[in-house]
């Protein structure tokens, strides 16, 4: 039968095609998978000392080929998990200091679950970048938030909100600030940005209520915040605050506790993320809720505030009274979360009138804090000490001043704090750096408060 | 007067109307009711008489099953089909062969490029594309951009583009999805140029001398006024002809995809479905099996794109549009069948070909 001219072409079409696709078919598996995308760092291989770094697959993984084959360069010690079948983050036990070089490499032999393997192996060049500051600045009259990097003193506005920034959290990551913004009825919101002050979005809507206090779990991706019920302006003093969780991906919040009679402020994440502390005020204590299986344990402290994590998690930090004078100091005191034991956090001889909380270095082994030594006019002073309590050193020593708000750097080398001047009411708050290799103290920045650090 | 005066004759007879065809599409709303009261009555009798045995409890599991997907499909496709034809009686109506012909670029490719993008203006699915293509091919459109514009209409829309941006997003498989389609809709549309003989591609009832009007009217009226509503009724007419006509290849595929779906496990197959290769193969098959409509399939997709690779995604997006089991029974109404077995081969081919390279290449 001969063939039409019409039906020759079709069928060498068809035939071409057909054999195209066999072939496809054919080199498939030497082909192999295509190369995992690497979302975090974003740009230059650079990330902060807490990461994150988070690679992307194009196909679902199995996992145990993947974090198996899955290693730093130098070594970086942490977990790895899974996001969901395509993507898979690094959390590190350890923050690297800034200007460390370090290479993330998957071996070849990697396989996704359509049978695929990685044939060559997978690098990266990551380099920790330096961090930057994150402070208010003009705190008492037009607050807004400003990112500076402490070595240049290049400084930049993040947010154009009016002034009306009220407190704010960088994600442990270093890639987002949370912030709470007050709104136009007298309450305040709670609005996400980026490092760059880019992509703002408001994530909670709290009309006339105060939603404030946020604070991040170490995966970035959680922030708990207290709702005040009265309102901004008598938030702290009527104290009817409720603890919500919001995710900061989709943008809901869950209620921590449902129980209308237990109200609580000042939230804050173990460092493991596994539990949230906070200030339970019908108890006069900080609750601490294990996120797992949903327990809670409460751990008497008659000094509103936050408790301070040790960074392995270990350790637990609440300011309390300490005895029962007409006008009672407080101390320290330190929680071991395995034995549930409490003991003194400062030595027996060392006199204290009032302390703030302290806040660890990244490595856990010293802690810097304000105090109050000498006389109740005088500011608090800040302080190094040991784990174990032993006082290192006093870092400040003008009683006129005020010192507190103070963060270390994720490298351990420096501490950014606030200096008030007592003497002067109308002084406004200044944003210090101390660098504990020369013992130097720097102003960084005049009319800034509560600095935080971003990796 | 005018109702008195008017005739609207045809000049071909409807060949519908005098087969056994015809009288079955007579009895087409009949069978469906009497098909809904049967599965209604199975239903109520497995209630009343509660029976226990596994057997007749499992057929009528897969009857219901049966009856729902078959509903499902119709009822989700009637629309469009209806839309289409309506298209269609306006394009009867409206243009003249020589008026579209003027319309199309005198350059072949050009113009089959044109074919691939008219969707844009008829935003109809696979259902409705099929009448409509044949219209404006039964009207002198040559035949490779009628092909063009069957394959690539059913995508290339507004309801479907606003569907699947919706699933989607301004993503890789939004904007491959649209390029697929033109690239398969244009590549096979091009295929027919090598054939001139356009009796050998259409069946003779479409081959464009059907449903020939001509329009009386006395002049005591308005002649305006007079010969629009003459227009109207006669796409009224143009379209319900063709609503049945095609109905029924619609009633038959959509009881045919019921029937496959009923009987070959979905999870069976889709267990089957990894590998790079594979997986475009299968998830192309299902598009096939489900022969759901192209507005609302990139939802369906969507829920496969955690266990399912890009490429098997976009197979199952491009091709489910231009070949599934009722579009290829309405394409037996229009095309010969060797034809039909081009139209459904081809674009298969190209298909996995694309979803093969994007898995592999891509990603």
């Amino acid at each position: 039968m001969k063939l039409r001219r019409f039906e020759r072409i079709a069928l060498i079409i068809i035939a071409t095609l057909a054999g195209l696709l066999a072939l496809l078919a054919l080199i498939s598996d030497l082909v192999g998978l295509p190369q995992p995308q690497v979302v975090f760092p974003a740009q230059d291989g650079m990330i902060g000392g807490r990461g994150p770094v988070e690679l992307r697959f194009q196909q679902d993984m199995e996992r145990f080929s993947v974090e198996s084959r899955l290693s730093f360069e130098p070594a970086w010690q942490g977990v790895w998990r899974w996001l969901d079948d395509r993507t898979i983050r690094f959390f590190p036990n350890t923050t690297l200091g800034e200007g460390n070089s370090l290479k993330l490499i998957l071996a070849e032999g990697a396989r996704s679950r359509d049978g695929r393997v990685l044939r060559q192996p997978f690098e990266a060049a990551l380099k920790i970048r330096p961090a930057a500051l994150v402070f208010l600045s003009d705190p008492l009259i037009s607050a807004e938030l400003v990112r500076m990097d402490p070595l240049s003193g290049e400084n930049s506005f993040l947010t154009d909100s009016g002034g009306r920034v009220f407190d704010f959290a960088v994600s442990p990551d270093g890639e987002r600030i949370i912030y709470s913004r007050i709104n136009l009825r007298g309450g305040s919101d709670l609005v996400l940005i980026r490092r760059d002050g880019s992509e703002e979005k408001v994530l909670v809507k709290c009309a006339e209520f105060a939603c404030i206090e946020p604070a991040w779990t170490p995966d970035s991706r959680y922030v708990a915040y207290t709702h005040y019920e009265s309102g901004l302006t008598a938030s702290m003093v009527e104290a009817v605050g409720k603890i919500y969780i919001l995710d900061v991906e989709s943008g809901s919040s869950n209620l921590l506790f449902n129980n209308p009679g237990l109200y609580g402020a000042l939230p804050s994440f173990s460092p493991d993320g596994t539990a949230v502390s906070f200030y339970d005020f019908g108890e006069n204590a900080i609750r601490l809720v294990n996120l797992v299986d949903g327990s809670s344990s409460i751990i008497p402290s008659r000094v509103t505030g936050r408790g301070s994590w040790s960074p392995d998690g270990a350790t637990l930090i609440v300011a309390d009274w300490d005895g029962e004078g007409t006008i009672p100091r407080s101390t320290l005191f330190r929680l071991d979360l395995a034995s549930r034991s409490v003991s003194r956090f400062f030595d027996d001889s060392f006199e204290v009138l009032d302390v703030s909380l302290p806040a660890w270095s990244p490595d856990g082994e010293l802690l810097i804090c304000g105090l109050q030594t000498e006389s109740r006019q005088e500011g608090k002073q800040l302080w190094l000490f040991e784990r174990s309590g032993q006082s290192v050193q006093q870092i400040t020593g003008d009683p006129q001043m005020n010192y507190s708000s103070y963060q270390w750097s994720p490298d351990g080398n420096r501490v950014v704090f606030q200096q008030v001047n007592l003497s002067q009411s109308d002084d406004a708050p200044k944003v210090l750096i101390w660098y504990r290799a020369d013992n130097r103290i720097e102003t960084l920045f005049d009319n800034a408060a509560f600095p935080q650090w971003m990796p | 007067m005018w109702s008195k005066t008017k005739e609207l004759t045809h000049h071909q007879t409807n060949p519908v109307n005098q087969t056994g065809a015809g009288r079955l599409l007579r009895s087409l709303p009949i069978m469906i009711v009497v098909i809904g009261v049967v599965l209604a009555g199975m239903t109520r009798l497995q209630q009343v008489f509660n029976w226990q045995n596994g057997i007749v409890v499992a057929i009528t599991e897969g009857v219901g099953n049966f009856s729902a997907v078959f509903l499902g499909i119709f009822i989700e496709a009637a629309p469009f089909l209806l839309m289409g034809t309506l298209a269609s009686g306006l394009v009867e109506v409206i243009f003249t062969s020589a008026e579209l012909g003027r319309l199309l670029p005198r350059n072949r490719f050009l113009a089959v490029g044109l074919g691939s993008v008219l969707g844009l203006f008829f935003p109809v699915c696979e259902c409705g594309s099929i009448p409509l293509a044949r219209r404006l091919m039964s009207k002198g459109i040559p035949v490779p951009v009628g092909i063009a514009f069957l394959l690539a209409a059913p995508v290339i829309n507004p309801i479907v583009i606003a569907s699947t941006f919706t699933a989607f997003g301004n993503s890789l498989i939004f904007w491959l999805r649209f390029a697929l389609t033109l690239f398969i809709a244009i590549g096979v549309g091009l295929l027919f140029l090598f054939e001139p003989d356009r009796s050998r591609i259409l069946r003779p009832a479409s081959a464009g001398t059907f449903h020939a009007f001509h329009l009386h009217y006395d002049h005591e009226g308005d002649p305006q006024s007079l010969y629009f509503k003459e227009k109207i009724k006669k796409m009224m007419v143009v379209a319900a002809d063709e609503f049945f006509e095609m109905g029924r290849f619609l009633v038959i595929g959509a009881l045919l995809a019921a029937l496959m779906q009923t009987i070959v496990p979905q999870q069976w197959l889709l267990s089957l479905g990894q590998g790079p290769v594979l997986s475009v193969i299968v998830l192309s098959l299902v598009a096939v099996l489900l022969s759901v409509c192209s507005t609302v399939d990139s939802f369906i997709a969507l829920a496969f794109s955690g266990t399912f690779s890009t490429g098997a995604l976009l197979a199952f997006l491009v091709y489910g549009p231009m070949v599934d089991i009722k579009a290829t029974l309405m394409y037996l109404r229009v095309f010969r069948r060797s034809i039909v077995v081009l139209l459904v081969l081809l674009p298969w081919l190209l298909t996995l070909i694309a979803g093969v390279a994007i898995n592999l290449w891509v990603r």
